[in-house]
């Protein structure tokens, strides 16, 4: 494939992707939004689990924070956006820079464990502390903020579009963390521990910064969860979400992180079509991710690469053009 | 005060005999099963379903226990072991098999909360001067005491529990002898899912029933595995003693906050003594 | 950076390497018994013993992986007892492992890299976290350097999990030898290896010995004892002779044991 075709391929996705609202239906958008921010989660999910292999349940409870530091602040009317969107950042970094320092002692199944904790305690006070979060009602009622409505050619296409950027910027700045040095060290963590240690490198402190960054993407998420569902309960953030996200990873493979955002679209389009035949749709979509995990634990990525196009593009975009 | 110091005891006996077993059977396995807590809403429900049919408190016991150990064996023997040596592989299987189970129970029994009868034999309170002893209490704690005293015989007296103690010491050493330990793992196994089962029944019947109840279950014993050391029967003892005080004391004082409280204590530890109090090892 | 002036004139001063009443027990079992050993800068040392006798125990105390339960260690007159493994990395010790602890699901190259930037924590320029490593010309220029002098500069682009054994031991050398350390512990490097790759190791280890200060467990007799003048014969955690090879040779305690050990 030479570069112009390649320009043109890149053009016409680009392309459509910015059409989308006018030429698809209005339930189609909709569902690109939410696979977008629930894709941004995948994302969190995939850089810790791709870069220095540790495997978090922990992602969601970043989601719910930010979430819920919105919700809080805008429908007891002491903050609106853009100041309440900071301010669940804010949050988001605190929490888990201290949560980060439990998490860096432990690792392999110790962390899913701490994290599957981690993301319990959030959930538990997203439910009980219910003078401020409301409980298991909720809080409802969180209006989109004007800056996310703007009309193009007619059509409220704003949130699409915010969201949309906004997840391309960071799926970019992900995947250039990735093969940057700072992301050779989180490999380098990835293999062995200790011969990065003996090496001299501060590993604990690279595991605390890539945690932080990893929860800070699921905040981002959060922000635009609660903006576009209008509605924060303690369900976005139970366990079974934190499932749905690792599940999403595991499908698109765990190495990958573009593989965590075909995972996240094929969940979610599985989990809507289901829907609209069974509440228990979950068997379903545990049994494929048991199947996943059984017989193909490299997920779709590793079809895709055996394409050799496609592993020519990951090499040269992780290893730099072939030389020597 | 009185109260709630024999709730927390209470709590502790219960969650004593989940965690025992699951943190044994992770020291031997080096498999977190994730699927712990939805065995013992299964054995629940189904001490629930005997219940209702028969009326035999015991019989819930017995066959709650029983069924959920045929659960775990199979979980064991057709899953488990199609993933063998992949820990991380195999814990992401028992995290699917308890999506797939807690939605299977919802299916069977429904969404609604419930709780389990049990025998007006153990209904009431016991008056012991000043003190007033729910009959159920008692009964759970002599429950995990007659339990307890099983395991640490069986550990400490019997041929299987040398090996068993020898592998949770050294893994390698004893994965290395052969496929009659594979047996034995897989036994230890079977066994904390039994052990899960009949805590699933009797804890129904003293807590409520319902979905989610199987995650709550599972972070509780997690977090006694943390605080009390990988594969530590007396670290399991301690850590579930004050799991089961900070439970009751945090869910009369501040319930918004009674997980939090009860992670407290496992921060502390991670910071200052990173194996769990009586722990070996946290690789 | 540790190579300014000052610190070259304190490492001329002070002893390399000191082990002081080292102790360390597992479970009760003393696997190191009040050892002490001295390295003078600008000498090596040998430590034979036959297997369990605690040689890798001694190193993972001297580089701080397991911690000591008594005893002590000092750097270059520095005491790092408590300090962490990165301290005493950063003051110039090094290490192979006796079972190679490689980077297995990256390549040479990258296995390299990672090895030339251990040193010191850089507070990480928000901007630098977006550029790619293999954009960063200096560091990548010394990679070449450090595999050509392991022969490894033709497998740059292998993932380390497809090298040969012999090539990953190489691999393992480069390693420890890429921060451009001043105290190496060789651990076994010669593990496994077929004749023809062993004359390559002796020549390197060899040249080695004459620029840095090493100190190496190593199971040939003829091979450790031409390193150095300078022997350690460790049994059952506990030194038992400390001299030239020909010292060693006559020893009576050293004899019994590899008598032993030969008619096994």
């Amino acid at each position: 494939m030479n570069q112009i075709s390649k320009w043109i391929i890149y053009t016409i996705v680009a392309l459509f992707l910015l059409a989308v609202p006018f030429i698809m239906s209005e339930f189609f958008t909709t569902m690109m939004v939410r696979v977008l921010y629930f894709s941004l989660m995948a994302v969190a999910f995939a850089f810790l689990a791709s870069q220095i292999g540790l495997v978090s349940l922990a992602i969601p409870a970043f989601l719910g924070l930010s979430g819920y530091t919105i919700a809080i602040l805008e429908t007891r009317e002491i903050m609106f956006f853009p100041y309440s969107a900071m301010a669940a950042i804010v949050v988001v970094l605190f929490v888990s820079a201290v949560f980060g320092i439990f998490a860096n002692r432990s690792k392999g199944i110790y962390f899913i464990m701490l994290t599957l904790i981690l993301g319990q305690i959030i959930w538990a006070v997203a439910r009980q502390w219910a003078s401020v979060t409301n409980g298991v009602n909720g809080l409802i009622g969180i209006s989109t903020p004007d800056a996310m409505q703007f009309n193009v050619f007619g059509a409220n296409v704003g949130f699409y579009y915010v969201i949309l950027f906004t997840f391309v910027l960071i799926v970019w700045a992900v995947l250039a963390l990735t093969r940057s040095s700072f992301g050779m060290k989180l490999k380098g963590i990835r293999e062995s521990e200790s011969r990065m240690i003996m090496l001299g490198y501060r590993v604990s402190r690279l595991k605390w910064v890539a945690f932080v960054i990893s929860s800070l993407v699921a905040g981002i998420a959060g922000v635009f969860f609660v903006y576009f569902v209008g509605v924060m309960h303690p369900s976005a953030i139970d366990l079974d979400s934190s499932a749905m996200v690792l599940i999403a990873g595991i499908f698109g493979g765990v190495y990958s992180i573009i593989g965590a955002v075909l995972g996240m679209s094929i969940v979610q389009t599985l989990e809507v079509v289901l829907n609209a035949y069974t509440q228990r749709y979950l068997i379903i979509i545990g049994i494929m991710f048991l199947l996943v995990v059984i017989y193909a634990p490299k997920g779709l990525m590793g079809l895709i690469y055996k394409n050799k196009y496609m592993k020519s593009l990951y090499d040269k975009w992780y290893k730099g053009r072939k030389d020597s | 005060m009185w109260m709630t110091v024999i709730d927390g005891i209470t709590m502790a006996a219960l969650l004593f005999i989940i965690a025992v077993g699951l943190n044994l059977s992770f020291a031997l396995l080096r498999v977190a099963n994730l699927a712990h807590g939805a065995l013992y809403l299964f054995g629940a429900y189904v001490g629930y379903s005997v219940m209702s049919y028969t009326e035999s408190w015991l019989l819930a016991i017995v066959v709650g226990g029983l069924a959920t150990a045929l659960l775990a064996l199979l979980l064991e023997f057709f899953l488990l072991r199609k993933v063998r040596g992949d820990n991380l592989r195999e814990t992401l299987v028992t995290l699917s098999v308890a999506i797939i189970l807690a939605d299977v129970m919802i299916v069977i029994w429904g969404g609604s909360p419930m709780s389990i009868p049990y025998p007006d034999l153990l209904q009431g309170p016991l008056i012991m001067g000043d003190v007033i002893v729910p009959k159920l209490s008692l009964f759970i704690l002599g429950f995990a005491i007659v339990i307890g005293t099983l395991l640490w015989m069986l550990l400490n007296k019997t041929k299987i529990g040398m090996i068993i103690r020898a592998g949770v010491d050294d893994y390698e050493m004893v994965a290395a002898l052969g496929t009659n330990i594979r047996l034995v793992f897989t036994s230890m196994f079977v066994l904390a899912g039994f052990l899960a089962g009949i805590v699933g029944v009797v804890g129904g019947s003293h807590l409520i029933v319902s979905p989610e109840e199987d995650w709550r279950i599972l972070t509780y014993a997690l977090l006694i595995i943390i605080l009390g050391g990988m594969g530590s029967f007396g670290g399991s003892v301690v850590a579930a003693l004050i799991m089961g005080m900070i439970y009751s004391f945090g869910s009369l004082y501040v319930p918004e906050f009674q997980l939090f409280l009860m992670f407290t204590p496992v921060a502390l530890v991670l910071i200052f003594k990173p194996k769990g109090l009586f722990g070996r090892g946290l690789e | 950076m540790i190579n300014n002036e000052q610190t070259t004139q304190k490492k001329n001063r002070k002893p390399a390497l000191v082990v002081k009443n080292a102790s360390k027990s597992f479970g009760g079992v003393k696997a190191i018994d009040d050892v002490s050993l001295t390295i003078d800068s600008g000498r090596s040392r040998v430590m034979i013993g036959p297997n369990g006798a605690g040689k890798s125990t001694l190193f993972n105390l001297i580089t701080g992986e397991i911690p000591l339960d008594e005893g002590r260690v000092f750097i270059y007159g520095e005491d790092v007892t408590k300090k962490a493994v990165q301290r005493r990395s950063e003051l110039g010790l090094s290490r192979t492992y006796q079972i190679s602890n490689l980077f297995h699901e990256l390549t040479v190259k990258e296995n390299m890299y990672l090895a030339l930037q251990g040193k010191g924590w850089e507070l990480p320029n928000f901007f630098s976290f977006f550029i790619p490593w293999f954009k960063n010309e200096k560091r990548t220029s010394r990679v070449k350097e450090v595999a050509e002098s392991v022969a490894l500069e033709n497998k740059l682009d292998t993932l380390v999990s497809n090298l040969s054994h012999g090539e990953q031991r190489q691999l393992e050398l480069g390693i420890a030898l890429a921060p451009d350390p001043d105290i190496i512990l060789f651990d076994e490097p010669m593990a496994g290896l077929s004749p023809s790759e062993r004359v390559f190791m002796k020549k390197l280890i060899k040249r080695l010995a004459t620029e840095k200060i090493i100190l190496a467990i190593e199971h040939d007799m003829d091979f450790a004892l031409s390193l150095t003048n300078d022997v350690t014969v460790l049994h059952q955690g506990a030194t038992i002779a400390d001299g030239t090879p020909d010292e060693i040779k006559q020893n009576e305690d050293v004899r019994k044991i590899y008598k032993i050990q030969n008619t096994e």
